[in-house]
């Protein structure tokens, strides 16, 4: 899989391992801004509210 | 196209096998994300929201102190989302200042600690109550079990510092709503007029199957003309 990627990418070694670390920072950014966080609310690891707060008016 | 001719087969196995490898990688990269790279970065956006806010606060002329001495203001309900408080509690570090939002979502957890709309305002009659994570994004309720009796929870408004005591821990189901009445568990009726805070986060750690609730009772109040208070400066008065 990952062999057949560096085969598909253009060009000679040194501007493969420039495109690669571009996908890997890329990957990074997506998984830290979008996937990690959504991972997190699925996983509901870290629930502090106490629920039906509505309950107590002023 | 010759170049394909020499593309190398890719065969099942290696797949599944750099597929096992891949997630294998991302559930590490998970769990360190999750406990130390956005806790941190978090956390730092916290402190600089906090110091950004108190900075205003702190450029602005004073509210000019209460009429009465030992009269205790109480801000005007803040607009939705906005930041109107700031958490400081010394047992947590000199350093410690979290913004206390006036919104109660899960965004609003990511950004600092939320406060429950309908309960009453910092130093009001009544339940101050707060929400804060205790585990992940910035952590600010991470030493909620390690407050001891009379330790200073101090909430900085525009109008000045409002210092409440440690008073207890409780530990309630999810659904315990009875830890936000203006007396705790309690219900509505306040004849002796208690001010008091409640903090809850989440328990045991990274669950959501109980809460830790932390109750402080209210102390004084310090007008922003009178500087901040001793606790902030490691005194204990």
């Amino acid at each position: 899989m990952y062999r057949a990627l560096w085969h598909v990418l253009p060009g000679p070694t040194w501007l493969k391992l420039i495109q690669v670390l571009i996908l890997i920072v890329g990957a990074l950014a997506a998984l830290h801004f979008w996937g990690f966080p959504w991972v997190q609310e699925w996983l509901g690891l870290d629930e502090v509210q106490v629920e039906g707060a509505a309950a107590w008016g002023r | 196209m010759s170049k394909s001719a020499t593309r190398p087969r890719v065969t099942f196995l290696e797949v599944i096998a750099e597929l096992a490898i891949t997630a294998g990688v991302l559930v590490l990269l998970y769990v360190a994300w999750l406990l130390w790279f956005n806790d941190a970065i978090s956390a730092g956006a916290q402190r600089e929201a906090a110091v950004q806010v108190t900075t205003v606060w702190d450029e602005e002329p004073p509210a000019p102190a209460p009429a009465e001495p030992g009269e205790i203001p109480i801000l005007d309900d803040p607009d939705y989302d906005t930041t109107f408080a700031v958490l400081k509690v010394p047992r947590w570090g000199t350093d410690y200042k979290v913004p206390i939002i006036a919104s109660n979502t899960t965004d609003t957890l990511k950004r600092g600690i939320a406060h429950y709309d309908k309960t009453q305002m910092p130093g009001e009659v009544g339940n101050f109550a707060i929400a804060g994570h205790r585990t992940t994004y910035g952590s600010p309720f991470a030493g909620i079990a390690e407050l001891r009796l009379g330790d200073a929870l101090v909430v900085e408004t525009k109008l000045g510092w409002y210092i409440y005591r440690w008073r207890n821990t409780e530990y309630v189901w999810p659904t315990g709503t009875g830890v936000l009445a203006p007396v705790p568990q309690n219900g509505t009726k306040n004849p002796r007029g208690d001010r008091v805070i409640t903090l809850t986060s989440c328990h045991p750690r990274f669950s959501a199957a109980e809460r830790i609730i932390g109750y402080g009772v209210f102390d004084r109040f310090q007008p922003r003309s009178a500087g901040a208070p001793a606790e902030l400066n490691g005194g204990t008065a």
